[in-house]
């Protein structure tokens, strides 16, 4: 199991890393629209290194559901928590 | 995931570059590369960056290669500005006139094509003649393409050929069967190299494939999703691979590998166990990795790399083995220089850099010792130092997996150039018997062949143009297409020159390309193989140049000399030459001219014209 507080901070390494700012806030509601750079390619290298950081695959349609930060959460605390 | 750490140098951070990063290291280092070629000012190494211009087409989505290329090329010193193909458009962005890839003007065009890029089939049960025009069909459009590259913009292509599968529908049938996938993707492989003309390299992705292994080649994930199916480890083989062959089209392969003697071409301390003691040879597990690790070496120094050893040692007792041990692969005639002292190894690795006429920047270090590598990383970055494994019977993988001496062309020179080194030696030798060098230099009995720039010549005239560094005036690299394009223009002037003496030949050593422009003619490009400075043959070359200005009947020569951190050692010639300073720019470029209707003395040497003959001559100083 990985607490809420935790998942967010991993994540928030994740994303100022891969979007090279080093103070982005990320919010569950933010999606490829509020952040700039969140292009498809960016989304691809973001699902990469999630999964590296938190050491777990997704599957194909967990990918294709993943829509924004929020879904991105709960994907890693399901996972996490099996 | 590797943290920035902005202390370190960029030579340093180049030196952790190698193929077996992870995708996440690869981002995370890519974004490095990025901000560093943006930083303004831009400082000298920066400006070092060779930059070129590389389009990126194929029928799948490549814009994920992008930022691993960028890292692997800049571990070469080259800085590209991209075209990236749209999904699956190649055809019409490669066809089309007006394409914005042609705006572009791109230097190379890497091709990536998969099997769903294969538009042609042979139908079940089809016979071997069938199967075979089936495929020249197939062939034929690619052809196309590629013609259609070199007329356009005489760009060099990388045409990445077919990964096969990983799934066979048939099971191994496919194999055997004329007709089946298998054996038909493995023939269109086949004639992609046999009719790929010379401005085409091949990127063996097939071979690849197997090395990492299909199963992870392929992604089925990535492919579903975005329309890349290359998983991340084929991503970053794929884009480390291309980045070496661009670097070789560029002239950025490594030249020399210099390498450790005990415990790396050896099993223990030869001083220490004496040359019965050392593990190498049959009957003993490492003895005969040794042996291996020392044929890969040796195979390597028969295709055109120069071998140095560099030891910590005894003179004599470094040599010892290789006199006297019956199963030694490697012999002293082996080694363009072998250094065996107490000094430390960067200076001896700088040494052997100034002994062979190259740029430290051309050499591979390769020691088992930690300590040693990471002395040479910190004081030489420029010098490529692999990890090597703690376990010395993958030493020869490790070499081999880092793709140092790609190469894009084999040329006669290439063949025996450890035999010109062997020769110079002998030529220093005699050097330092003879005070005065005009005395030396008529004792060599030397001679020089001339030509304008012609198809036999042509690859060892491109090979010259890019990886000249010391002896160039102008440092202009060109590409094969570019060469040809100035070959058939009745304006230029264009000068090969072979040299050989008494020790041997040298095979063709220089270039010339200068443009006829009204009433002058301009010295575009000169330049000169490293191995044969100091021998007078720029007086030689420049007396052609002034009969051809005669014949020209133009009343000067001009010619430019464009510094680089590596060309100092020309920037005198043109004075030297007596022409007068014309012009010098901000950055150094000196522009100097020459007026025919002053009297011109022919300069003296001691070289003999001798006639052509078009056959190169094998040897050396055998």
């Amino acid at each position: 199991m990985i607490s809420e507080t935790e998942c967010h901070e991993r994540l928030t390494k994740v994303f100022r890393e891969l979007f090279d700012n080093p103070s982005l806030e990320i919010k569950d509601d933010y999606d490829a629209s509020s952040i700039p750079g969140w292009d498809s390619l960016a989304h691809v290298n973001l699902i990469v290194s999630v999964e590296e950081e938190f050491g777990t695959n997704f599957t194909t349609a967990e990918i294709a559901a993943i829509t924004c930060v929020g879904d991105m959460k709960k994907l890693i605390q399901k996972r996490i928590q099996l | 995931m590797t943290e920035t750490n902005h202390q370190e140098s960029w030579g340093e951070f180049l030196n952790k570059i190698h193929p077996y990063l992870s995708y996440p290291e690869v981002l995370s280092m890519a974004r490095r590369v990025a901000k560093f070629c943006s930083d303004k000012p831009l400082g000298p190494e920066q400006t070092m960056l060779v930059k070129t211009k590389i389009a990126l087409m194929g029928n799948h989505t490549l814009s994920f290669a992008r930022a691993p290329l960028e890292l692997f090329l800049a571990r070469h010193g080259i800085r590209a500005e991209w075209f990236i193909g749209e999904f699956n458009n190649y055809k019409q962005e490669l066809l089309s006139d007006n394409s914005p890839l042609y705006a572009f003007e791109p230097q190379i065009v890497i091709l990536s094509l998969d099997h769903h890029a294969v538009n042609f089939w042979p139908a079940t049960g089809d016979n071997e003649k069938e199967t075979q025009d089936v495929a020249m069909r197939q062939l034929k459009d690619w052809e196309f393409l590629w013609s259609r590259i070199k007329s356009q913009c005489g760009a060099s292509v990388v045409h990445s050929n077919i990964v096969l599968p990983h799934e066979q529908i048939l099971g191994h049938y496919e194999a055997k069967a004329v007709w089946g996938a298998t054996h038909y993707l493995r023939r269109l492989n086949n004639l992609i190299a046999e009719r790929s003309p010379s401005h085409v390299s091949i990127c063996d992705a097939e071979h690849l494939s197997n090395r990492i292994g299909k199963r992870i080649w392929f992604n089925e994930t990535t492919w579903y999703t975005t329309r890349q199916g290359l998983g991340f480890e084929a991503l970053i083989s794929l884009s480390y691979n291309l980045a070496s062959i661009v670097g070789a089209i560029l002239g950025k392969s490594r030249k020399c590998l210099v390498l450790d003697l005990d415990d790396t071409l050896w099993g223990g301390i030869v001083g220490d166990v004496g040359i019965e003691g050392i593990k190498l040879g049959r009957g003993d597990p490492l003895g005969e990795a040794f042996i291996d690790f020392q044929t890969y070496c040796h195979r390597l120094k028969e295709q055109g790399v120069l071998l140095a050893a560099c030891s910590k040692n005894n003179f004599e007792e470094a040599c010892a083995p290789f006199q006297n041990h019956p199963e030694m692969v490697l012999r002293l005639d082996d080694f363009a220089a072998f250094t065996a002292n107490w000094k430390d190894k960067v200076s001896n690795i700088r040494q052997i850099a100034s002994d062979l006429n190259l740029g430290t920047d051309s050499l591979v270090f390769v020691d088992d010792n930690p300590a040693e590598r990471a002395l040479v990383k910190k004081y030489l970055p420029e010098v490529a130092v692999p990890e090597m494994p703690d376990d010395p019977v993958l030493f020869r993988r490790t070499l081999y997996e880092h793709h140092f001496f790609e190469i894009v062309g084999l040329s006669k020179e290439d063949l025996v150039r450890t035999s010109y080194y062997l020769a110079e030696r002998k030529r220093k030798q005699v050097a330092t018997s003879v005070t005065d060098i005009t005395d030396f230099l008529k004792t060599l009995e030397q001679e020089c062949e001339t030509g304008p720039f012609n198809e036999i010549n042509l690859q060892r005239i491109v090979q010259l143009i890019n990886k000249t560094n010391q002896w160039n005036l102008t440092t202009q690299r060109l590409t094969e297409g570019e060469v040809r394009t100035l070959m058939a223009e009745p304006s230029y002037f264009t000068l090969w020159v072979r040299h050989r003496d008494k020790f041997g030949d040298n095979g063709l050593i220089s270039v010339l390309i200068a443009r006829h422009i009204e009433s002058n003619l301009d010295i575009e490009g000169w330049l000169m193989s490293c191995r044969v400075i100091n021998r007078g043959i720029e007086d030689f070359v420049f007396n052609e140049v002034l009969d051809e200005a005669r014949r020209r009947s133009v009343v000067s020569i001009t010619g430019t000399y464009r510094p680089t951190a590596k060309n100092g050692m020309v920037a005198k010639l043109y004075r030297r030459l007596g022409f007068k300073p014309l012009t010098t720019e901000n950055n150094g470029v000196c522009k100097w001219s020459l007026n025919l209707s002053d009297h011109i003395d022919k300069r003296v040497h001691f070289i003999r014209s001798a006639t052509i003959k078009n056959k190169p001559q094998q040897g050396g100083n055998k």
